[in-house]
């Protein structure tokens, strides 16, 4: 269970302050997967920072008797010139561990993160697909009652989506997810209640489509901002290009490019 | 992926002293880890540059300096040098550089900075041991009666290093000049710190002005403490420590107020 009691955050930004919580109290019961809702910069990822304890609120309190994982995100997590051995032992030193401990971690991530040789490379080579395979490896070697997940399941390929969906419900008896993603249908899927961000407020709705509703409902409301208005051009403009190269790919003929068989 | 391994819990302080050791290996591993003999250039790193300026400038000036062999006054001064300016060059980038480990709650926004100034201070004070080790052993004559005094100098300059590099650091997050003024600032001081001349030797006006850098103080008191005949004119450790004190308290307090802003950049 995490409490929060009149939590507040605000940060410093280039122009301004961004006030992210407002007197926030709520309760996120046990054993539920937390689906985080809201839309861009409203504060997901730094309500899961306070959560992880990463950072620190400006007041208020934050109750809990779970263990709580750090924020798996894409961007966090590894020094970028420290091989992916390195960022392993480092997390490993930094909780105290010892060597046959972290023997049996470093093994453990091995076999889940199968990435081969560059495991022993820097972490800055890595691709997004491989950061993701080494920064799920390593927290699912640890023992957490909640696993924080930052946008992480979204990138990889087939095989680590299915592994990633593979362990969820291996834990799903222990442990339980808060989870940040903008695919609505990955948070339907794999949640069971939903937080909803937005100006400051969250909300904790113990029923997701009951959160889905809110947030969607909120999104309608808020139709004439402009940003949305622009990704929807976007988003308009990228099924235009999809619908173009699928009718391309369909006159083109079975045995490969035309132009390089010339 | 059989046994997931639970996290110890530690006491904030045990906790604390586990991340700094774990950045610190970090601080060795990403910057001699790519060199074969990596641990070896460690200490070759502060060792050529004062053996660089003692060979240049060694018959020149060996006059200037009657009871010290110039090769050791310049090294004197140099690693003094080098632990004032180590701690501040490095912490404009303390923070970039590990970002990304910030996630994990037990590493502190202030950790990395700590890391880097005992980085700075130990490889330091590493040095210098090597280095005495081998000048008495070539022949020089040394006191160790007076290594608290010693001591002071060292741990003033490293502190004086750290209060502005944390100041530096606050102010190169907000205005991205500070990182270029800076190495045009910290360049002159091998001039202006009696690195290379006793401060005794210059003239008196020049003196006066010369007294008001710190750093003419504790280089020159560290000299006294190895050489107790050796004149260090009207230095103190009164100013340096002052500066400090005040250094530090500035930087702990700007960097608390903006550490939020810092890690976001």
């Amino acid at each position: 269970m995490i409490e929060l009691r009149n939590v507040s955050k605000s940060y410093p930004v280039q122009d301004g302050i961004r006030q992210v919580l407002r007197d926030v109290s709520l309760v996120i019961p046990d054993r539920t997967n937390v689906a985080v809702l809201g839309p861009n910069g409203a504060g997901k990822s730094t309500f899961l920072r306070i959560i992880g304890g990463a950072e620190q609120a400006d007041s208020g309190s934050i109750i809990t008797d779970s263990d709580i994982s750090w924020p798996l995100g894409l961007n966090s997590g590894f020094q970028g010139s420290l091989s992916g051995r390195q960022n392993v032992l480092f997390v490993c030193q930094i909780n105290g561990l010892g060597s046959e401990t972290i023997r049996q971690v470093t093994a453990q991530v091995v076999a889940f993160a199968e990435i081969g040789e560059y495991f022993d490379m820097p972490v800055s080579t890595y691709s997004s697909g491989m950061r993701a395979r080494l920064s799920f490896g390593l927290s699912m070697s640890f023992k957490f009652d909640i696993y924080l997940i930052d946008e992480l399941t979204s990138v990889g390929d087939v095989l680590f989506r299915e592994k990633a969906k593979a362990a969820f419900q291996r834990i799903r008896e222990r442990a339980s997810l808060i989870f940040v993603s903008h695919n609505l249908s990955t948070l339907r899927k794999s949640c069971d209640s939903a937080l909803f961000l937005r100006d400051g407020l969250a909300d904790f709705y113990p029923d997701i489509d009951d959160g889905l509703n809110a947030y969607k409902q909120y999104i309608g409301s808020n139709r004439e901002d402009k940003g949305l208005r622009r990704a929807e051009k976007l988003a308009k403009k990228a099924a235009r290009r999809r619908a173009r190269l699928a009718r391309h790919s369909a006159q083109q003929p079975p045995d490969g490019n035309p132009y390089l068989d010339q | 992926m059989s046994q997931p391994i639970p996290l110890p819990r530690h006491s904030p302080w045990r906790s604390q002293v586990l991340v700094i050791r774990a950045l610190f290996s970090r601080e060795i591993a990403t910057r001699f880890g790519q060199y074969r003999l990596g641990f070896v250039w460690m200490l070759l790193e502060p060792l050529l540059s004062v053996l660089m300026i003692g060979l240049l400038l060694g018959s020149l000036a060996g006059r200037a300096v009657p009871d010290i062999p110039y090769p050791f006054f310049i090294l004197q001064g140099k690693l003094l040098l080098n632990l004032f300016t180590g701690p501040i060059s490095s912490s404009i980038s303390a923070l970039k550089a590990n970002k990304g480990l910030l996630i994990y709650p037990n590493v502190r926004p202030l950790d990395p900075f700590l890391a880097r100034f005992f980085y700075e201070l130990l490889t330091t004070l590493f040095s210098f041991t090597v280095f005495t080790i081998v000048s008495m052993w070539l022949g020089v004559v040394v006191s160790l009666g007076h290594l608290d005094l010693l001591a002071a100098c060292y741990l003033i300059t490293w502190l004086m290093g750290c209060g502005l590099g944390l100041i530096f650091a606050v102010a190169s997050a907000y205005y991205k000049e500070v990182e270029k003024i800076m190495d045009v600032l910290l360049s002159p001081l091998v001039f202006v710190s009696a690195v290379m001349f006793p401060i005794a030797a210059l003239p008196r006006s020049v003196q006066e002005w010369l007294l008001y850098n710190p750093l003419v103080h504790t280089i020159e008191q560290s000299r006294k403490a190895l050489f107790p005949f050796y004149h260090a004119g009207e230095t103190g450790l009164f100013l340096p420590f002052t500066v400090a004190v005040v250094t530090l308290g500035i930087g702990l307090m700007l960097f608390h107020n903006s550490r939020d802003y810092m890690t976001r950049q």
